[in-house]
């Protein structure tokens, strides 16, 4: 019984080890992605730059406030961005329209003030970082309907598996060529205390 | 040089496993928005709270950790003698009101459910947070999103160096690189 254990282990490993590697290289550029929007939140601590702009605007008399915002959103030409919803739509108690247009590239708020007939549109500066960070969250499900977005989406879902597929794997890895390597037990031991701490202080 | 990556491969990967685990459940459940239970919430009354603890909120926050009501204390109140409290940790809000003229305290918990607690854990950066838990955390999730990186490039180079596996993996890799990297260009200049 334990032979044929031994046998479907050592049958098994080089198949997912060759799956191991074929999956990290398909996934290279997301797990790069993903290390770096870790990285980037955790260390990214300082507010951007912001610049203001306005235009002279004048809503059609019968624009409802989400015609407003399509209008606006046309105007802007934001590139790969999220038309704004209509639950984003906000007035303030003065009456101006406020929303958002958000995306990899971008992140404006907008007010519309149709009693001075203008447009303010303050943006922050997007970096490579807040891009990344951005577009990791990005999967299928929240992709902006944009082509470009919709398959960067396919490409975070297969990368959510194959995250978990590797690491899976990469357990069985180790524990099936060199459970007996003592830097590889010392860090695991390492990591599964300073995440049981963790939890301890989160639970 | 193979050997001595294989190595620090295995060892980044072992020291990330369960964070890196964390995060590849947690983006599921985030990633398609399948997994929103709302959260349990309780009351409970502390009595007998001691003086010092009536001395100022910050005191009181430091008493309330001894009762397990742990986290940041994010917000502050007070109105004569009646001050609320709201304590944070991921997961888990607490909503603590109290007289400074008498040594009872009540407290408002909510808590979600372990996976979603989980999930606050992914979105939470904290570095910089005034509880020990949460800037734990956030060493752990640095420490981790440094491991990814480290595991990409270390397992790139290794590839390359197995030559039984280079023309399939050149292929795979360009793959990968089309889509992935491709439409990060194409994205960025869009």
């Amino acid at each position: 019984m334990a032979d044929r254990s031994a046998t479907t282990v050592a049958a098994a490993t080089p198949l997912l080890r060759r799956l191991h590697i074929w999956i990290g290289l398909l996934n290279l550029t997301s797990l790069l992605v993903m290390g770096a929007a870790g990285i980037v939140t955790a260390l990214h601590t300082s507010e951007p730059a912001r610049t203001v702009s306005t235009f002279a605007y004048t809503p059609r008399p019968d624009a409802s406030d989400p015609d407003i915002a399509n209008e606006i959103f046309d105007r802007l030409h934001p590139g790969v961005a999220q038309r704004p919803p209509s639950w984003s739509l906000h007035r303030t108690d003065a009456g101006q329209l406020t929303f958002d247009i958000n995306g990899p590239n971008t992140q404006s708020r907008v007010v519309v003030d149709e009693t001075a007939h203008s447009v303010r549109v303050e943006t922050a500066a997007v970096d490579l970082g807040r891009m990344l960070t951005y577009l990791h969250r990005q999967s299928s499900y929240w992709a902006i309907p944009d082509i470009r977005t919709r398959l960067w989406g396919l490409y975070v879902d297969l990368s959510i598996v194959s995250l978990l597929y590797l690491s899976t794997s990469g357990i069985w890895l180790w524990l099936a060529s060199r459970p007996r390597l003592r830097w590889a037990r010392v860090a695991f031991v390492a990591g599964v205390a300073a995440f049981g701490l963790v939890l301890f202080g989160i639970f | 040089m193979y050997r001595l990556l294989r190595n620090l491969h295995l060892t980044f990967g072992l020291t990330a496993i369960l964070p890196l685990l964390l995060f590849a459940v947690t983006g599921g459940l985030l990633g398609y928005n399948v997994y929103n239970p709302p959260a349990l919430e309780s009351e409970r009354v502390l009595t007998d709270v001691p003086a010092t603890a009536l001395a100022s909120p910050r005191a009181m926050a430091g008493w309330l950790m001894t009762q397990g009501i742990r986290g940041a204390l994010t917000h502050v109140e007070q109105d004569d003698d009646d001050v609320t409290l709201r304590i944070e940790r991921p997961g888990r809000a607490f909503e603590v009101r109290y007289g400074t003229d008498e040594p009872r305290v009540e407290v408002s918990a909510r808590r979600h459910r372990f996976l979603l607690m989980l999930g606050y854990m992914h979105e939470t950066a904290g570095l910089t947070d005034p509880y020990w838990g949460t800037r734990a955390w956030g060493w752990l999730a640095l420490v981790s999103s440094i491991a990814l990186v480290l595991l990409a490039l270390s397992g790139l180079v290794m590839w390359f160096q197995r030559r039984q596996d280079r023309r399939t993996g050149a292929i795979v890799l360009a793959a990968g690189l089309l889509w992935g990297l491709g439409l990060l260009v194409a994205i960025r200049l869009g």
